[in-house]
């Protein structure tokens, strides 16, 4: 198998999540970039995690226990940065457009 | 090329597709489907890598509570249709210019380390074996200096050889269930009680965040100096 291929498309992956956070205006947009560059992180790490395999198993499984990491603190950011979504939602009447929330009182 | 290398480029190549969806759709919620498909694809990767038991928790964790969180707040809130906000031609070209220079900034730099690696398994590799098994052969060669292996008595202590020996994972228990699990609550187990400390505290801080500051102290106590929580309104 060849790793080249799991780290140009953690590559790419990472680079949409980029823009999707630069250019959409949308909070939950940029939430779901977030995501995305998250998925690509934890795609190379299994793929290195893959090719420390024959040499060493402790490597390996440190990479994939690190993904496990990974995944539980997207949980938590998912979670809290939805609840301040709602939050602002609340505040502003409907409005998540990040570029006119300026000021972090309601 | 293998079938597990075609395999991974197409479902990769599927995979980026939909991700330049979830950003370029405008209904919030059709975005939501497509992270969903996204992250699906993503677990079939780990699961072409042998990453079982990460591809599970991908669909478990991500697709089944993370989205599924996304698409519930989506139609609570009711974001429904509510399409780009604007964006500025120039602003979106400066951009989508930025994403590209660091797409090819890092693409630049994998493809000079993949000559560095290249370079290093020159020596051996006879074409039979794999290019994993050629990357990890030149990796053993390296990897005493950047890592000291453990010392027969630094390892996990058991009582049974049975278990010790199945401690020692071969390659083949690459990603199974059992030996991630048990590197994850016995050489990993701080990592494991760390995610249990936060997943606590992000419960009560979303409790928090989201408390209704009009919902204030409960009216059987309506003394000041009681102990209930101030609210900041």
């Amino acid at each position: 198998m060849a790793l080249d291929i799991f780290l140009f498309l953690s590559l790419g992956l990472f680079s949409i999540g980029v823009v999707g956070v630069l250019l959409r205006r949308n909070a939950l947009f940029i939430l779901m970039s977030v995501e995305l560059m998250l998925n690509a992180v934890n795609l190379a790490l299994v793929a290195f995690s893959r090719m420390h395999a024959a040499s060493s198993a402790q490597a390996a499984a440190t990479g994939q226990i690190t993904v496990i990491m990974i995944i539980a603190v997207a949980a938590v950011e998912a979670a809290v940065g939805m609840a301040i979504v709602v939050t602002i939602f609340r505040s502003s009447r409907g409005n998540v457009d990040v570029d006119t929330l300026g000021e972090l009182k309601g | 090329m293998c079938l597990s290398d075609a395999l991974a480029l197409g479902v990769g190549a599927i995979t980026l597709a939909l991700a330049s969806m979830v950003v370029l759709s405008r209904n919030p919620l059709y975005a939501a489907f497509f992270l969903l498909l996204t992250l699906l694809g993503v677990a079939v990767e780990y699961a072409i890598l042998q990453a079982h038991f990460l591809a599970a928790i991908q669909i478990l964790v991500y697709a089944g509570a993370i989205v599924v969180l996304i698409i519930f707040v989506l139609m609570m809130m009711g974001f429904g249709r509510e399409g780009y906000q604007g964006i500025s031609p120039p602003r979106s070209f400066l951009f989508l210019s930025f994403g590209f220079l660091l797409l090819f900034a890092i693409a630049g730099g994998l493809s000079l380390s993949a000559d560095t690696i290249a370079s290093f398994r020159t020596a051996k590799a006879t074409p039979a074996e794999s290019r994993f098994q050629a990357f990890s052969k030149n990796l053993q060669a390296v990897q005493p200096v950047l890592i000291p292996p453990l010392a027969e008595n630094d390892r996990v202590p058991s009582q049974n050889p049975a278990t010790s020996a199945r401690l020692a994972a071969k390659e083949g228990d690459f990603g199974t269930i059992e030996t991630t699990g048990r590197s994850l609550i016995i050489e990993h187990v701080l990592a494991f009680e760390i995610i249990s400390i936060l997943l606590l505290m992000a419960i009560v801080g979303v409790v928090v965040i989201l408390r209704d500051p009009r919902i204030a102290a409960p009216p059987t106590s309506p003394s000041k100096g009681n102990s209930s929580a101030k609210t900041p309104s």
